[in-house]
């Protein structure tokens, strides 16, 4: 019984080893040097003295240098959240593809091993092992994930985090510390202090993460059905009621068409040459010539459509009686 | 080729309603079963439709309880009229 199975583990083994090491190093080049963590973060203790500093331009009303100041905490703060942010991309990507080949390759070695053991009550261990294994994974996936995908979820994080980043840069180019008016409109400007800078700043960082592309994508989601729900009611609230005449000749058009569809795609061909013959007449008419290897039920499907869409657009009805009259 | 539930107005009046699911019918060689308040719009109505082969005649939709010629097809149905929920009877009118 231990050889089959110490064949699997060696397999398993064989498969795990140089497939996982590959993935992690074509996930991501190495970085250069000066993008090291310990260069491009951003030390509590020289912001600390960044904000002591920005306090002090304030109370001394040097509003050009608390500016100045502002933007520098910002933007190294930003780029602080940049680099930390590509690397939880790429974490991401390989940890849930680990996750993924890891949990494959255990059931693998498992379904395996089921063929190979002659153990009855084994067999039932393996097999328990294997469901838990998969109900794990399918939690975890679950849970966690909410079953998106890992693509679906960074494109979210990039979006959101780009109006974010686009909402702070324009914010910090065109608003000062304080209240100031703009001098060709006269319109009051708001100030942009670092405080509410700092709000954005958080709420930049926090759309990378992926409660936050979940929650986004879910708003989306949301947003977008209720949007089409809108529009639809909108748009069969703006149809116009047919005219008593209108439906007048619909109605006459409907019975006349009818059996025309009838006998087109009908039995009897004498009856159907003739059916066809019309109805491509009158597409004719209608400026819809149709193909000439058009089949019998292109041309009912094309003529009938052209009725349905007079739904729609009530003043097609009298280009097609005079068509349907024309081709008596 | 519209058929099973689609929405209808509920901004339209009793005549104007009749009128629009009648031409509705009509282009559509379909025929009307059953007209309901949308539960999931305001404001809108939904009507069930069937296809059709043969000619078919037009509708009317009268308050409940209010004669009108033809054969019944829903009676006492809540329906938006106007943009206000309102007790509909609707008759297939005769030839």
């Amino acid at each position: 019984m231990s050889s089959p199975l110490r064949s699997v583990r060696f397999l398993a083994f064989l498969v795990f080893v140089p497939t996982l090491t590959g993935c992690f190093n074509t996930m991501a080049p190495t970085p250069p040097k000066i993008l090291a963590p310990a260069i491009t973060s951003y030390p509590a203790s020289v912001y600390s003295v960044d904000v002591n500093a920005y306090r002090v331009a304030i109370n001394s009303k040097d509003y050009t240098q608390a500016r100045v100041l502002r933007d520098q905490i910002v933007y190294r703060t930003l780029a602080d959240i940049e680099s930390t942010y590509g690397r939880f991309e790429v974490q991401l990507t390989t940890s849930r593809a680990t996750e993924s080949v890891l949990a494959d390759t255990a059931q693998l070695g498992i379904t395996a091993a089921i063929t190979v053991v002659s153990a009855s009550d084994v067999k039932d261990i393996l097999a328990a092992s294997l469901s838990g294994l998969q109900g794990t994974q399918l939690s975890i996936d679950k849970n966690f994930f909410r079953e998106k995908t890992t693509e679906s979820l960074i494109s979210q994080m990039r979006a959101d985090r780009k109006n974010l980043e686009a909402q702070i840069v324009s914010r910090l180019a065109a608003q000062d510390v304080i209240p100031t008016t703009d001098p060709t409109t006269k319109a009051n400007i708001a100030a942009y202090s670092l405080d509410a800078a700092w709000i954005d700043v958080t709420q930049y960082y926090y759309a990378g993460t992926v409660p936050s592309a979940l929650v986004s994508i879910a708003t989306t989601t949301g947003n977008n059905a209720t949007a089409a729900a809108t529009n639809l009611t909108n748009t069969v609230n703006s149809l116009v009621p047919p005219t008593a005449e209108q439906l007048k000749t619909a109605t006459q058009l409907s019975d006349e068409l009818l059996p025309l569809f009838n006998d087109a795609i009908g039995p009897d061909p004498t009856k159907s040459a003739a059916a066809l013959k019309r109805i491509r007449a009158v597409l004719t008419d209608l400026k819809l010539p149709p193909a000439t290897n058009a089949s019998a039920n292109d041309l009912v499907s094309a003529l009938k459509l052209y009725f349905s869409s007079t739904d729609i657009d009530k003043t097609k009805l009298a280009a097609l009686q005079a068509a349907i009259e024309k081709e008596k | 080729m519209p058929v099973g539930r689609v929405p209808a107005p509920g901004n339209l009046s009793l005549s104007d309603l009749a009128n629009e699911l009648s031409y509705q019918e009509q282009v559509n060689f379909t025929q009307l079963t059953a007209l309901t308040s949308d539960p999931t719009a305001a404001s809108q109505n939904l009507a069930t439709y069937i296809i059709r082969t043969t000619p078919i005649t037009n509708l009317a939709i009268v308050a409940t309880g209010t004669s009108s010629p033809g054969t019944a097809i829903t009676t006492n149905t809540t329906v938006y009229v106007s943009g206000a929920k309102t007790a509909v009877d609707v008759y297939r009118l005769p030839l």
